[in-house]
């Protein structure tokens, strides 16, 4: 029993015959649906584009990300959708396409996959430059298996091979694309998890979104991508879940967040920490580029409305928060147009809930 | 005896009593120091110069190390340490420090009948020199372009890269890690991660004296932290050793689980020289 499902597994993700007809069966009669839902897929990934103006624009890194994910998985799409139809046309091309198609359709499948890690590392540090430290060699596997590929449609071209070589070096590349993909997955999982153990700050990416779906295309080998474009739409909501905590005009964290962190603390049980209020009425464009320039990213900074700024922090010594403290004071007092910020700080009781530590904070000022 | 408190403005008139790097530690915020005159000569013979630590923090207890000790006789050394043990009493310091290379006879009795329990042991601090640090194999790799000595960038730069580091509690050796000017550091020997134009890793080295370096604060934040510690490292490394002379030495210090594990790591047969220790509940 075990072996009959293990070899429909490998069945399924090599890409070949599970030599269980049953299944072969619902897997072909599958397919008609999952056409219909790629079709919905590339419709919903057309849409997303066409109506949310961030990822037109693409002013920020995350909604570049975005789109190009969904430019690849379009691409998938598309390609998909023309080698479907290639059973009902005559010409030329069409070996050309059946010949080419499959390939491509995978490749792209993957560099989507490397796409969405990015996504996630960025969605988690908010570093462009780690970015391009870490990810600068991370499509090279893909570019072997593309090379290599070629290789071997060659060699079996020109030396005219048996079946069962062709299938044999077939399913070792097939095997090795998939170790690439789960290689991409678990990479993101590695992130996340190490992530979590580091900050105790709240997340919105959710792994999820993405790996059931690419779960489910890895079994359901044909129109694997549709399933990527419903993982892609999930993932995005993130970005659209962040986006509603945060504070257009600064980029820094909203009062909702404010109130959605403290909750978040309170069930974790996280104590501690300082709270630093900024008040620079008159000078808030000011004091806030100064805070972003300062204060490292991962220090949370919320914009409270008429000019006020709170920064949270977990940080216990009275040395860090003096030199906080300095350090914005020194910097309004050399901007062009000189003041004095009001900066109030507080520790947070042992008993007190995040949220009353922040209205007692913002209640001083 | 008259005892007086060594200040940032009387510091210089102890220049021959002070070693050079407690004489130019006296103004910093947490150092504090006394001198001891017992008549039987014209200017002070006698000194203590000791660092609170965790004095502002919450949830630590405040500690004080002392860091230089010197006196004539036990009678002298007794009535310093008296005035200290008060100094640091109305400072709420519950449990009082030290580690010396060496005590005099009468040294060490005054310090045993101030109540520390002095026992023989290993130092904490590793010392190796510019040349050992130099035959380290990874040393031998060209680290990335995002890592500058802090003679590169700004003082604001600078400034923010504090920021992260004590925003994070890493304070290093230093308990005033956020009030030290960045001259306190050698400017090139001392290295720094650039990372979206933010400093967001730090290795300041402290020269000491010609000589002989510290290293005082290694930090980085993440992604890619103990990456970033190595690279870090490898430039130190490699400016120091483009700078320096073969034979300088650097103190590593085991302050933390961390800085231990690392030097271990690095030297594993090294071991920090026999010193004296002790400490009391204050």
């Amino acid at each position: 029993m075990l072996r009959q499902i293990g070899d429909i597994l490998f069945g399924l993700l090599t890409y070949s015959e599970t030599g269980n007809e049953e299944f072969n069966s619902f897997m072909w009669e599958s397919c008609s649906i999952l056409r219909d839902i790629a079709l919905v897929g590339l419709l919903l990934l057309i849409l997303i584009i066409i109506f949310n103006p961030n990822l037109r624009k693409r002013k920020r890194t995350e909604d570049r990300l975005m789109f190009w994910e969904c430019v690849i998985v379009l691409s998938q799409l598309i390609i998909e959708r023309i080698y479907s139809y290639c059973g009902y046309c005559e010409g030329w091309w069409v070996d050309y396409v059946y010949f080419i198609a499959p390939s491509l359709i995978e490749y792209l499948y993957m560099l989507a996959i490397l796409q969405w890690l990015v996504f996630v590392d960025y969605s988690l540090y908010r570093s462009e430059d780690h970015l391009k430290r870490r990810y600068k060699n991370a499509a090279l596997p893909i570019f072997i298996l593309v090379v290599a590929d070629i290789a071997q449609s060659l060699i079996l071209f020109r030396f005219d091979s048996d079946d069962t070589t062709k299938f044999a070096i077939a399913n070792v590349l097939q095997l090795c694309k998939l170790i690439v993909n789960m290689m991409y997955v678990l990479n993101a999982v590695h992130l996340v998890t190490t992530h979590a153990k580091e900050s105790r700050e709240p997340r919105f990416i959710r792994l999820g979104a993405f790996i059931i779906p690419f779960i489910f295309g890895a079994l359901f080998r044909i129109y694997s991508s549709a399933f990527l474009a419903f993982g892609i739409i999930l993932t995005y909501g993130a970005v659209r879940r962040r986006d509603k905590y945060l504070d257009h005009d600064t980029g820094f964290f909203n009062r909702a967040f404010l109130e959605y962190r403290g909750k978040y603390r309170d069930i974790k049980d996280y104590t501690g920490g300082n709270g630093i209020l900024v008040c620079a009425v008159g000078h808030g464009q000011d004091m806030a580029k100064i805070l972003s320039e300062s204060i490292p990213a991962d220090i949370n900074i919320f914009a409270m409305g008429e000019d006020r700024f709170l920064l949270l922090t977990e940080a216990l010594r009275g040395s860090a928060v003096k030199m906080v403290v300095m350090t914005i004071t020194e910097a309004a007092e050399a901007s062009d147009d000189p003041y004095t910020p009001e900066i109030i700080t507080a520790a947070r009781e042992k008993d007190e809930s995040a949220g009353d530590f922040a209205s007692r904070l913002l209640g001083s000022c | 005896m008259k005892i007086i408190d060594i200040t940032e403005e009387n510091k210089q008139e102890y220049e021959g009593l002070l070693d050079e790097e407690c004489l130019r530690s006296i103004g910093r915020e947490y150092y504090r120091g006394i001198a001891g005159n017992d008549g039987s000569s014209e200017g002070f013979n006698s000194a203590l110069v000791w660092e609170i630590k965790g004095k502002e923090d919450i949830g630590r207890d405040t500690a004080s190390e002392i860091l230089f000790y010197k006196a004539p006789d036990e009678e002298c050394g007794s009535e310093l340490l008296a005035e200290y043990d008060s100094s640091i009493e109305f400072e709420n310091v519950v449990k009082s420090s030290f580690e010396f290379p060496t005590l005099s006879g009468s040294e060490r009795s005054s310090i045993e009948k101030s109540g520390y329990e002095v026992k023989g042991g290993e130092s904490r601090d590793v010392i190796v020199t510019v040349g050992e640090l130099a035959s380290l194999p990874f040393a031998a790799k060209t680290p990335p372009p995002y890592i500058k000595s802090l003679a590169e960038i700004t003082m604001r730069q600078f400034k923010a890269g504090l920021m992260a580091s004590v925003l994070h509690e890493r304070f290093g050796l230093l308990e005033d890690l956020p009030f030290l000017p960045m001259s306190w550091y050698h400017l090139d020997i001392s290295s720094c991660i650039i990372t979206d134009d933010k400093i967001n890793g730090l290795l300041l080295v402290h020269e000491l004296k010609e000589g002989l370096f510290i290293v005082e604060l290694l930090f980085a934040m993440q992604p890619d932290a103990n990456i970033n510690l190595l690279n870090m490292i490898r430039y130190s490394i490699r400016a120091a050793d483009r700078l320096c002379d073969k034979n300088d030495k650097v103190i590593l210090r085991r302050h933390n689980k961390m800085s231990e594990d690392l030097i271990r790591k690095l030297f594993p047969y090294k071991k920090g020289a026999e010193v004296l220790k002790g400490e009391k509940d204050a």
